[in-house]
């Protein structure tokens, strides 16, 4: 027998962290004097060790209060829109109160794009060598990678979903620049609208030893007022829990339906 | 859109757009929860989220089927279900946000088979 009922809402939910030195020694300039050449060789340039599985631990509650959506954004969780796209997110919404996922991307298996990637709460891989950084997300299999070798952008990107990264070590954090994003993807699970003019600045340290802290600037001078800032920290995923499993969206195409 | 029929005289109308992977969360309704109780007709383990396909009587002698969304199989596994933790026969009462559109359909939020949960939870959200 069917029991229909209109019950209410529901809301849904370390390992030691071996910090691997990578030791340079700055040579000494010609001139030095033995005792500052001597000072100089003790001079290391370690770098934080980032590899590894996360997992996010300060995302924000799924709200829904007497909407019929999955999500409802908190106060200030928003970008700051400009009135123009202001209007845009709450087309958005009035879709999705429809029923309609014209303003889900990812529900056509198309990839989620930043810092969507970022905010999500799914699994989070770094693998992490001098020269390049890559993170891979359980979400959609999906995955970045951030040049560190000192290329810069090419004038004639194409626009992609990830964008093109490039960072640089500022001290024991590591500095992100994303550019050449496409315009039509969403930030977050909201739906929030961004144009052709964002780009992106990630700062992400070590905030504590198993703690993986990634402050996030989102720069859109034609859909903000002023830049979007929001940080999100992940957890050392345990031992036991430290496998991404594999999320290809295109099976569910040749599901039995 | 496909139509099939389910039993003697019951033809239930599944909206399956055949581009999409998976319902989109828009199409369910966040403000309801509804319980239905029937047999698992199969547990579909696919990505990007799960399938329950259960036959739930429709009081005329034959069945209707739900088509119930859940969350994905990487995130399942780490709350306690498999792939085959559910089979075909099993009598379950599950927890659902419906279809807007009023379809036999809907998200999972919890299935129970002898009035135990399966697992932990049943959704992942991004």
């Amino acid at each position: 027998m069917m029991n229909a009922t209109i019950s209410g809402w529901r809301t849904a939910g370390l390992a030691g962290a071996a910090l691997v030195l990578a030791f340079v020694p700055v040579r000494p300039a010609f001139a030095q004097a033995p005792q500052a050449a001597a000072r100089s060789a003790a001079v290391t340039t370690s770098r934080p060790d980032f590899n590894g599985v996360w997992r996010t631990i300060n995302a924000p509650a799924a709200s829904r209060e007497g909407s019929s959506l999955r999500w409802l954004p908190a106060p200030g969780e928003l970008p700051p829109f400009t009135p123009e796209y202001e209007a845009r997110y709450r087309k958005v919404q009035t879709s999705r109160e429809s029923g309609s996922e014209d303003t889900e991307p990812v529900t056509r298996c198309l990839p989620p794009g930043m810092p969507y990637f970022t905010l999500a709460q799914y699994g989070l891989e770094v693998v992490q060598s001098r020269d390049k950084i890559v993170f891979f997300s359980e979400w959609m299999d999906a995955y970045r990678r951030v040049y560190m070798d000192g290329r810069k952008p090419a004038d004639d990107l194409d626009p992609s979903y990830f964008g093109y990264s490039t960072g640089h070590w500022d001290g024991d954090t590591l500095v992100v620049e994303t550019v050449s994003l496409r315009d039509d993807t969403v930030l977050d699970r909201y739906g929030s609208p961004h144009s052709d003019a964002m780009r992106i600045t990630e700062r992400i340290r070590l905030s504590a030893p198993d703690v993986l802290e990634d402050a996030i600037t989102v720069y859109d001078a034609k859909a903000f007022t002023k830049p979007w800032e929001i940080v999100r920290r992940y957890r050392r995923a345990a031992r036991d829990n430290d496998e991404l499993h594999e999320n290809t969206c295109t099976e569910g195409l040749n599901r039995r339906k | 859109m496909t139509s099939r029929a389910l039993g003697i005289g019951s033809a239930v109308l599944m909206l399956a757009g055949p581009a999409f992977a998976h319902h989109s969360f828009a199409m369910f309704d966040y403000n309801k929860d509804v319980t239905i109780v029937g047999d698992v007709k199969e547990l579909q383990w696919t990505n990007p989220h799960i399938h329950l396909l259960v036959n739930v009587p429709d009081g005329k002698g034959g069945v209707n089927e739900w088509d119930i969304e859940g969350g994905t199989p990487g995130g399942l596994r780490r709350n306690g279900w498999t792939r085959d933790i559910l089979k075909g026969g099993d009598k379950v009462s599950v927890r659902i946000h419906p279809m807007k559109d009023g379809t036999n359909g809907g998200q999972l939020v919890l299935a129970s088979r002898d009035g135990k949960p399966i697992g932990a939870a049943a959704t992942q959200t991004p």
